[in-house]
This record gives structure tokens, C-alpha cells and sequence, in this order.
């Protein structure tokens, strides 16, 4: 009874860390570049009672035998780097990207994190840097005197200076791509950071190999789906309910049993 | 009447068993790939011309095909109809439903605990950043327009060899017989756990009741041995 108690309260918690994911990604709805979070969950250990296969005293075999499982856990979130749409932005260095990959943007510590967030803006010194200030990596330069300024699909960066009736070739934008994107860790602030579970960072050039393309202008949406959400949101509700009628039951059977002699 | 007891009390011994494997299923609902355990419990008779039907409880999975849910992502399989993923794992092959697989930074297809997925023949690689990985409804892997190679799906001749280990594997006894698979894959999708709610609830309902009658027989037969041993006026 305690056994089917505990596995049902399993429930309960994994139903619980269901919601507060949930939570986060109806959050950021609104949330330009980012992905939602899913969970997974697995079953715990099973405990054997009666080995199937074990040899009946007729000298047959049990051909089912007993086992118990123990409830379930959280096995691990997982970012899905689905695309979001991509929607039009007044900013004109507004940057997304279609596809696959991810800009690198380098911290004030030096620590590279990768980012679909592509809402750039020109500090005082007219380098490309993100809302947070943080400097797109490989550095894009852009001169004063720049009247507009052009990405390519293909991430080639040129400007339209005042000075010279020729535009001018300021770099390229390179992103980057992961063999496991799921494995990246989310650092906050629309950003992720690599780690072992992600693999290395893998330079590319946009358009190239199946990395994606940039498009100027645009600006990537979140990927979460309200609706989605808030299904998934009554089916774990539903679940815990389910979850605590079956802790319910476990006492009063268990009352019962206390019952027996009176 | 100590037969009685006897019987009344494995009745409440059932119950609790079978309250275990609803609780375990219940909590798995939401888990990927799960299957659902049943235990059924049947009567015992001891010796021929005895009155003892001692309940014992046996447990067995329910395999069937639980609804696949589109994830869009491509390295999420599901298998429709009866199959298995075979995995390579350190204690040898293992069995699992749960098609949520990843690449490792080598380019192995690897399930999300990192173990990896077993091919025929020779285990293909994956170029981690390359063109778009396209998986057949065979198994079937190319990547772009190279293939890659196939997955190993198989099924077992008697799936009630299988048992279960926890985290979505299963294991066959050495002696059991794998034969091709008739399960087609379906790439973008995983299989959600086969528990149904509604079912796990009215199970609940038939357990309590169940125990309830039995904790009745109980009382009952304690209260005539009472009245038996109360001295007489």
C-alpha cells in the first residue's frame, strides 16, 4: 500500500514539474527567439517479486511472473528548436534566421553563448551588438557615416556609405550549429551555452550544408504554441487529480486494514 | 472457518498488489513509450478436495500501440505496431518503444540517456551539421542523398518474455527468439504512454470495493470466533 502510495506521489511531482514548465513557456509567448521547453518523463525501477520464467513446482514455467514498478520521474527537459515564424521588424538590423543555427554573441567575461535572437543594434563604437549589449561574434564593424546597411541570405554584411557611391563589404555573419541542439544549456536572456551534451559548436556559412538563411527585417517569434500549451496545461492537471485519487484510495484501504480488529 | 481467513486475507493481499500496478500506471501517463501493467489475479487450489482458493496475483504488460503525438522533431521515432528499437548497452541488447533519440557529438544516434541505437550490419554515422536526416518508414536512414543504413527493429517471437527495467527498456531471456518486425516507423513522432485514465480510475474503484468486501469477510469470521470462545450463561 505504502509502495502504491509512493509511486502515485511520483506522479504527482512529476505532474507538478509539467506545470512549471509550462508556466515558463506561455511566459515567453511573446519572447522573440524563443523555444519552449519539454518534458520527459521515464518509468522507475521495476521490483521483481516472481521472476517470469521460474520453474513451478509442476516443473512448468511461470510464463508471467510479478513485477512492481516504482512511479516515474522527470527524465530531463529538452529545448525544441523549432522554427518560429518569422514576422516583419521596424528595426533595420533586425536579423533571423530561417532554418537551422545560431548567432554567437560574446559575454562582458569573454564566454561565447549561441542565441536565434537576432534583434541587433549599433553601440557607440557602430558595432553590431544584441539588446543586451553584448558584441555579435565574429565582430561586424559598421562606419559612421553608413546611410543603410544590407545583410545577405548568405550572412555577407555590406553598408551604403555617404561618401562613396559604391556599397561596401563590412564582413560576413557566420552561424553556428550543434549535433545536439536539445543538449544546450539555457543561460536566460535568449541565450544558451554549450556544453557536453550539445557537442561542439560547428562554424557555418547561412544557406550552406543545411544551415539556414538569414533574412533582414524579420524577427523570429516564439515557437510557443498558446493552444498547445494550455491543453498540456489541463491534461497535467487532470493527471495530478488522477495521482491523488489513487493516494486516496492507498488510506482508505489502509483504514480499513486498521479496522479489521476492533 | 480458518480457511476462510486464509482466503479472505490473500483476497486483501490482492487488492493491495493490484492497487500497486494502477498507482505505477497512473503515475506513468505522461511517460513516452510506457506500457501499461495489468495483474489478474487467479485462484489457487491447493489440494484437490479442499476448500482453500487462495488468491495469487500474476503481472503481465499490455504492449498495445499507444497514440503517437507529432514533435516535428527528426530524430524523434515512434513505432506504429508491433516492434522494438533494439539499444546497445554496457549489460548487452535491450528492448525500448521510446523513440527519443539524439546525436552524440561522434555522430551516433544515441537515445536521451546516451546509449546507442543498434543498426543491421554496421552502426551508421551522421554528419551532426549536414543536410536533413530522413528516416523510411523501415528504418531507413539517409541524410540528404546518402543512406545511411537501417535501424534495427525487431520484434520477438514471444513478447510476454519480455520484462520491463525501468526508464523505458526491456530485456529478453537469453533463450528468446527475435523475428523481423511488421511496425513502421514514423519519423516526427513519439508514442505516448498506452494508460488510459478512465480505465487506471474504474480499476481503483473495483479494488477498493473488492478490498472492502474482504476486510468484511475478515470481520465477519473474526466476530463468530468471538462469539465462540465468549463463555456460555
Amino acid at each position: 500500500m505504502i509502495r502504491a502510495m509512493m509511486s502515485a506521489a511520483s506522479g504527482m511531482k512529476a505532474q507538478q514539474s509539467q506545470v512549471d514548465t509550462i508556466a515558463n513557456n506561455i511566459a515567453n509567448a511573446n519572447t522573440a527567439g524563443f523555444k519552449k521547453s519539454e518534458l520527459g518523463f521515464r518509468a522507475l525501477l521495476y521490483q521483481t517479486v516472481r521472476e517470469p520464467g521460474a520453474i513451478t513446482a509442476q516443473g512448468q514455467r511461470d510464463p508471467t511472473g510479478l513485477q512492481f514498478g516504482t512511479g516515474t520521474e522527470v527524465s530531463g527537459s529538452t529545448k525544441i528548436f523549432q522554427q518560429g515564424e518569422l514576422e516583419p521588424t521596424p528595426n533595420p538590423l533586425g536579423i533571423a534566421i530561417q532554418g537551422d543555427g545560431f548567432f554567437q554573441v560574446r559575454l562582458p567575461s569573454g564566454e561565447l553563448r549561441y542565441s536565434r535572437d537576432g534583434g541587433f543594434h549599433r553601440d557607440v563604437d557602430g558595432s553590431l551588438v544584441t539588446a543586451e549589449g553584448y558584441y555579435l561574434e565574429p565582430r561586424i564593424q559598421i562606419p559612421d557615416d553608413a546611410v543603410a546597411v544590407s545583410f545577405g541570405e548568405d550572412g555577407t554584411v555590406s553598408a551604403q556609405l555617404a561618401s562613396t557611391p559604391q556599397p561596401v563589404q563590412l564582413g560576413t555573419i557566420t552561424t553556428y550549429r550543434f549535433p545536439n541542439p536539445g543538449g544546450l544549456k539555457a543561460t536566460g536572456g535568449n541565450l544558451y551555452g554549450e556544453t557536453g551534451g550539445s557537442g561542439q559548436a560547428i562554424q557555418g556559412t547561412p544557406g550552406q550544408n543545411g544551415a539556414g538563411t538569414l533574412r533582414q527585417g524579420f524577427r523570429e517569434r516564439s515557437n510557443v504554441q498558446v493552444v498547445d500549451e494550455l491543453v498540456g496545461l489541463i491534461l497535467a492537471q487532470r493527471n495530478y487529480e488522477v495521482s491523488s485519487r489513487a493516494i486516496k484510495v492507498g488510506d482508505e484501504m489502509l483504514q480499513q486494514t486498521n479496522q479489521l480488529i476492533r | 472457518m480458518d480457511t476462510g481467513l486464509y482466503n479472505a486475507t490473500s483476497a486483501l493481499r490482492a487488492g493491495e498488489q493490484r492497487l500497486e500496478s494502477i498507482s505505477n500506471n497512473i503515475a506513468n501517463v505522461s511517460t513516452r513509450g510506457y506500457k501499461r501493467e495489468l495483474t489478474f489475479t487467479h485462484a489457487l487450489r491447493a489440494t484437490t478436495g479442499s476448500k482453500s482458493t487462495h488468491v495469487s496475483t500474476r503481472g503481465t504488460s499490455d504492449l498495445s500501440q499507444g497514440q503517437l503525438q507529432e514533435t516535428g522533431n527528426p530524430l524523434d521515432l515512434a513505432l506504429e505496431g508491433r516492434g522494438w528499437f533494439a539499444i546497445d548497452t554496457a549489460r548487452g541488447r535491450t528492448y525500448a518503444r521510446d523513440g527519443s533519440f539524439r546525436l552524440d557529438d561522434k555522430g551516433t544516434l544515441v537515445t536521451a540517456d546516451g546509449q546507442p541505437v543498434a543498426w543491421k550490419g554496421s552502426r551508421g554515422t551522421l554528419r551532426p551539421a549536414g543536410e536533413p536526416v530522413i528516416v523510411e518508414s523501415d528504418g531507413r536512414v539517409r541524410q540528404g542523398q546518402t543512406t545511411v543504413g537501417q535501424l534495427d527493429i525487431v520484434d520477438l517471437e514471444d513478447p510476454s518474455q519480455l520484462t520491463p527495467t525501468g526508464s523505458g527498456r526491456w530485456i529478453a531471456p537469453p533463450n528468446a527468439r527475435e523475428v523481423p518486425a511488421n511496425a513502421i516507423v514514423r519519423q516526427g513522432n513519439l508514442e505516448n504512454s498506452n494508460v488510459e485514465a478512465m480505465d487506471e480510475l474504474v480499476a481503483l474503484i473495483t479494488v477498493q470495493r473488492g478490498f472492502e468486501s474482504a476486510a468484511t469477510a475478515v470481520r465477519t469470521i473474526e466476530q463468530s470466533y468471538r462469539r465462540l470462545n465468549q463463555p456460555r450463561q
